[in-house]
C-alpha cells in the first residue's frame, strides 16, 4: 500500500484531517493517530494503529495499492467523461446584444436577436440528438439573455415538449445581469424549467454602478437588489461577485447589504476573477488588463470573501469535487450557440468570429477548430501533472491555457490554497452549510 | 428540483448544484446532515447524539480514535487492507469521477419524515426518470 498522491494533511487542534482530491473526501483522526498511521502506511508494522481507521482511509482512496497510476486513473475519467454520450448540453444566446455596458466584459458585444430560422435550425439539431441522450441540459446565457426573452421562451416550449415525448429529462439554468429578471419573468422561466439563476452584483452602489451600468450610463443596483430579493424564492439565486483591484476592498460591504436585504440564507454568493482576456480586441476586456488581480491575490480575496459571506450565514461554496472533463469546451456532446446561429466551444469566445467553430445551417462538420478543444490534454503539461488539485480541476480553463498572457488563471484556486480551503470547510463544518462549488460560466 | 416544500410522497430532498434553496427548518436540519456527509466527512464527530442522526449514521464508519479491536495487529491490519486493495477492479468508482451513486435514507426522528437523497454522477436525471409517470400501456 501506499499514500495517495492527492493527500493533504492538517492538524486542526486535537484533531488531524486528511484531505483526498481525487475521492472528494476528508477523514478525521486524533492527533496523537497521525503519527502512527503514517507510520504504517510507510511499512512499519511495529506500530498501534486503528484498524477501522485504515479501512476509512482506503475507502476514502487515502491509503491506494502500491501499483495503482492514479494519474492514469484520472486521464480515464477524464476521457470517460469527455465522451458522455447520454447527455446533450446547450448553451445558447438568445440576444447577443446587453442593456449593461460593464468595461471588463470579454464579448465584443452588438445588438443580434436569435430569429426564428436558427430557433427552426436549433430544433432540427436537438431532435437529431434526442433519441440518443437520456437528458438535455440547457445554459441561457447572453450578451444579455432576457433582451431575448421571446426566442428563450419559444425555444424552451418546443425543448419540453420534444423532450417529454422522448423519454428525456430536461433541465435549464440562466446567466444573466438582473436588471430584467422581474419576479413575473422569473415565474415565466420557472414554468420553462429553468431552476437556477446566476446574477452578478460588484459591489455597494457607487461601486457597482460604476462597474456595471446600464449602456446610457444609469445605476443598476437598486433594481438589481429589488429583483433579487423578489425572485429569490422563485428560483435558486446564486449572486456572483467579480473582484478585481477597483472593488476587492468593498465586497464585504456588499455582503452586508445583501444580508440586511434578508438575503442570507436564501441565495448563494461566491466570488470570481476579473480576467482582462485579449484575444478578442475587439471586447472592452482587452483594455482591462492592469485593474486585474494577480491569481494568487484573487486566491487570498476570494477565501476572505468566503468567510466573510458564511460569517454572514450565506451559502458559500465548499471544497471543490472530483470531476471529469471540466467544462462545455473540452467535452464531445456540448455546444455553444451563438445568437445568429454560429457555433462555439467556449462561453468565452461568444462574439468572437475567429472562434467560430461551425454553424447550425451545416452543423456538424468536422475541422480544426473543433479539434483544438477536443484534443486539449491537460495531461501533457508538466504542471498538471504534477499539480495536487488535478483530480479538481482538470486542467481548468483550456480557454485561457490557450490564450492567457498569464496562463495560471486556468487553474482552480484550490491549487494555490490547499490547505487554507480544506481548513475554512474543516473548521466551518458547525456553521451554515456548505453547498457545491459554483460552476456556472462568467458573466 | 425539489424547492423543500414539494408534497412528494417519498419525503424526497435532491440536493444538486451550487445553488442554495430557502427550505423548511426541519428539511434545513436534515440537509445540513446530508451535506456534511456528501462534503465527504467520514469521519464520526459529527455529534451523532447531539443532531440526533443516529439512523442516517447507521453506515458511517465507526467513530475514529476508539482502542483497535483485539486480536487485530497492524500486521495483520496490513494483510487485509493489502488483500482488499489487490482485489479491487474498478478503481474509477464512476463514470463521472468520485463515489458511484449512493443513496442516503434516514427518518428524522422529531417529524418522523424519511428523507431519501440520492448522489452521484447523474443522480439528478437518473432520479427524473425514475420517478417520471410510466406509460401506460
Amino acid at each position: 500500500m501506499k499514500e495517495s498522491r492527492y493527500n493533504t494533511w492538517l492538524d486542526d487542534g486535537p484533531t488531524t484531517y486528511v484531505h483526498n482530491g481525487f475521492s472528494g473526501r476528508t477523514v478525521s483522526m486524533p492527533l496523537s493517530q497521525r503519527e502512527p498511521t503514517r507510520r504504517f502506511i510507510a511499512g512499519d508494522d511495529t506500530v498501534t494503529i486503528d484498524p477501522a481507521l485504515i479501512d476509512t482511509l482506503v475507502d476514502a482512496r487515502a491509503i491506494v495499492a502500491d501499483h495503482a497510476d492514479e494519474l492514469d486513473l484520472l486521464r480515464q475519467r477524464y476521457e470517460r467523461t469527455r465522451r458522455n454520450r447520454g447527455r446533450f448540453h446547450l448553451t445558447i444566446v438568445p440576444s447577443l446584444g446587453c442593456d449593461l455596458d460593464c468595461p471588463y466584459c470579454f464579448e465584443a458585444k452588438h445588438p443580434s436577436l436569435l430569429d426564428d430560422d436558427v430557433e427552426t435550425s436549433l430544433l432540427r439539431l436537438v431532435d437529431q440528438k434526442l433519441s440518443a441522450v437520456r437528458s438535455l441540459g440547457v445554459l441561457w446565457y447572453g450578451g444579455e439573455p432576457l433582451v431575448g426573452l421571446k426566442s428563450l421562451l419559444s425555444l424552451s416550449d418546443n425543448f419540453i415538449a420534444r423532450c417529454s415525448a422522448a423519454g428525456v429529462a430536461y433541465a435549464a439554468e440562466i446567466v444573466t445581469n438582473g436588471h430584467l429578471l422581474t419576479a413575473p419573468t422569473a415565474r415565466l422561466l420557472r414554468e420553462r424549467r429553468v431552476e437556477a439563476a446566476q446574477v452578478t452584483i460588484d459591489g455597494p452602489p457607487e461601486v457597482h454602478d460604476r462597474r456595471r451600468p446600464l449602456a446610457g450610463g444609469r445605476g443598476t443596483f437598486e433594481q438589481l437588489l429589488a429583483n433579487v430579493t423578489a425572485v429569490a424564492g422563485i428560483l435558486d439565486v446564486t449572486v456572483r461577485v467579480n473582484l478585481d483591484t477597483a472593488n476587492v476592498g468593498e465586497a464585504p460591504r456588499l455582503l452586508e447589504i445583501l444580508a440586511a436585504a434578508g438575503l442570507a440564507g436564501r441565495i448563494g454568493v461566491y466570488a470570481a476573477q476579473v480576467v482582462a482576456t485579449t484575444a478578442n480586441p475587439l471586447a472592452p476586456s482587452a483594455r482591462y488588463a492592469t485593474a486585474c488581480l494577480s491569481r494568487t491575490g484573487f486566491a487570498e480575496a476570494e477565501e476572505q470573501f468566503t468567510e466573510a459571506a458564511a460569517r454572514l450565514g450565506f451559502v458559500t461554496a465548499g471544497l471543490p469535487e472530483p470531476t471529469g472533463a471540466p467544462c462545455t469546451a473540452v467535452r464531445d456532446n456540448e455546444l455553444v450557440i451563438g445568437s445568429r446561429g454560429e457555433i462555439y466551444k467556449c462561453t468565452e469566445t461568444i462574439g468572437d468570429p475567429a472562434e467560430v467553430i461551425g454553424n447550425l445551417r451545416n452543423w456538424p462538420q468536422a475541422g480544426d477548430r473543433l479539434s483544438k478543444w477536443l484534443t486539449y490534454d491537460p495531461f501533457g503539461d508538466p504542471e498538471c501533472r504534477t499539480c495536487v488539485a488535478l483530480p479538481v480541476c482538470m486542467g481548468g480553463c483550456a480557454y485561457h491555457a490557450m490564450t492567457s498572457a498569464a496562463p495560471d488563471t486556468r487553474c482552480s484556486t484550490f491549487r494555490l490554497r490547499t490547505e487554507q480551503q480544506i481548513r475554512r470547510v474543516v473548521t466551518g463544518r458547525r456553521g451554515p452549510s456548505a453547498l457545491r462549488s459554483p460552476t456556472a460560466g462568467p458573466s | 428540483m425539489s424547492d423543500g416544500t414539494d408534497t412528494s410522497p417519498f419525503g424526497r430532498l435532491a440536493v444538486r448544484g451550487p445553488h442554495a434553496q430557502p427550505v423548511p427548518d426541519e428539511i434545513g436540519w436534515a440537509v445540513d446532515i446530508i451535506v456534511a456527509y456528501l462534503n465527504g466527512f467520514t469521519d464520526g464527530a459529527r455529534k451523532a447524539s447531539e443532531l440526533q442522526t443516529k439512523p442516517i449514521d447507521d453506515d458511517a464508519p465507526a467513530p475514529q480514535g476508539l482502542p483497535a479491536p483485539a486480536g487485530r495487529s497492524a500486521k495483520e491490519t496490513r494483510a487485509k487492507v493489502e488483500a482488499g486493495l489487490a482485489a479491487m477492479t474498478d478503481d474509477l468508482g464512476s463514470s463521472a469521477g468520485g463515489r458511484p451513486c449512493t443513496i442516503v435514507t434516514g427518518r428524522l426522528v422529531r417529524s418522523g419524515m424519511d428523507v431519501v437523497l440520492l448522489w452521484g454522477p447523474g443522480a439528478a436525471e437518473w432520479l427524473e426518470l425514475a420517478l417520471k409517470p410510466k406509460k401506460k400501456k
